[in-house]
């Protein structure tokens, strides 16, 4: 059985399951925002509930961390009334008994983990935070051109570091700010940094790069040994140009399967293996000179527009992966 | 009560710089861009009857 980590809606897992469908492999599903119940627990095995279904993981071959972590149900009691007598029991010991119970259920679902990862694997919940900075420097130590980066709570800093030469962006370290707010969605992109900037000299530390004026960028899906390469035009659309994921209906970016050069290709598998990852998704820049710049990985990056456009069928790909086909 | 606009702009020597400044886009026209994107999206129902819609002898199996 194929088990696959997931979330309750997501278009890409779906496709990858009409995949197994036609091979008439069994799979299960486990939306990791849903809560699961642990049956047993032995150093060997583990049995849970999921949405009525039960996983043996004796029965499972194959893996997909798609999504996650898998969340522990928890059925707290209420704190006995005598116990509330004490208004710091009530504001201070019951959370900490819930934090504690909490921290029990952590041991039990990175256990679980630990179980899965000796699987036929594709990805892994531990690498579904990876740290936009090590990402960095691990580009940087294979060999990657990376944009000039520092982390700063100061505009002087970011003028003393720069010398005052070049065009700087700022974007999250971690994900994109996505708020709401009657009707609106409030996006934190990465956005060039201007003279209004100046108008605030201190901030909270902020990821500041040097901005690589750029020919197109680079996406790559990377599946195992293979890459799904996907060149995205959006230099010429003053919305896209700075960050592509600021799409335009009116204006499509147009984007094409792109063949990597020999010495990127090994680059890429260079980085993976040092950041210890199976799969993800990283995005390039080839420079206005020719060099190709790193800018991040995603190791549960969405790939079915690259798919889609491309007409790479990743989804076969993943499905094939997980019955053992290649 | 402040709007969040109003909020970040009070402030913004507490918070990243990417929050300064952000792009505003209409629901509906984000979730044409999703559909643009993705595909057309699926109902929770339709992908729970996808993933768990039984084929053959066990449990685990689908088709």
């Amino acid at each position: 059985m194929v088990l696959i980590l997931s979330e309750t809606n997501d278009n890409s897992v779906a496709k990858v399951l009409e995949w197994l469908t036609s091979k008439d492999s069994m799979y299960i599903v486990i939306n990791c925002d849903v809560p699961v119940e642990l049956i047993s627990l032995t150093l060997h095995r583990f049995v849970i509930r999921t949405e009525g279904r039960i996983v043996d993981s004796d029965n499972v071959v194959a893996c997909w961390f798609r999504r996650g972590p898998i969340k522990l149900k928890i059925d707290m009691p209420i704190l006995p009334v005598e116990m509330n007598n004490s208004a710091q029991l009530e504001t201070q010991q019951s959370p900490d008994i819930f934090s504690y119970v909490k921290r029990e259920a952590n041991c039990i679902i990175n256990y679980i983990y630990d179980i899965l990862e000796n699987k036929r694997k594709i990805g892994s919940i531990r690498a579904s935070h990876f740290n936009k900075l090590k990402g960095l420097f691990i580009a940087k130590s294979v060999g990657f051109h990376v944009p000039g980066t520092i982390v700063c709570d100061s505009y002087s800093k970011i003028l003393s570091f720069y010398e005052n030469k070049t065009d700087m962006v700022t974007k999250p370290l971690s994900e994109i700010y996505v708020g709401f707010e009657d009707g609106v969605l409030q996006m934190g992109y990465t956005r060039k940094l201007d003279s209004s900037d100046r108008e605030v000299p201190t901030f909270f530390p902020s990821l500041v790069q040097e901005l690589i004026v750029k020919a197109y960028e680079v996406r790559i899906f990377i599946l195992n040994d293979k890459l799904f390469p996907m060149a995205i035009f959006s230099q010429a659309n003053e919305q896209t140009k700075i960050d592509y994921r600021n799409y335009s209906i009116e204006k499509p970016n147009r984007n094409v399967p792109y063949n990597l050069p020999g010495d990127i290709v090994e680059l890429v598998y260079e980085f993976m293996r040092f950041a210890n990852l199976d799969t993800g998704s990283i995005d390039l820049i080839k420079s206005e000179t020719g060099e190709y710049y790193f800018l991040e990985v995603n190791p549960q990056g969405n790939f079915a527009g690259l798919s889609a456009k491309c007409n790479y069928h990743i989804e076969r790909h993943i499905a094939e992966f997980l019955t053992g086909n290649i | 009560m402040k709007s969040l606009k109003e909020f970040i702009e009070d402030h913004r020597n507490s918070l990243p710089l990417c929050l300064h400044r952000m792009s505003n886009i209409q629901v509906r026209e984000a979730e044409q861009l999703h559909a643009v994107k993705m595909g057309p999206s699926r109902s929770t129902k339709e992908i729970k009857e996808v993933q768990f819609k039984p084929i053959s002898k066990t449990s685990y199996t689908c088709d």
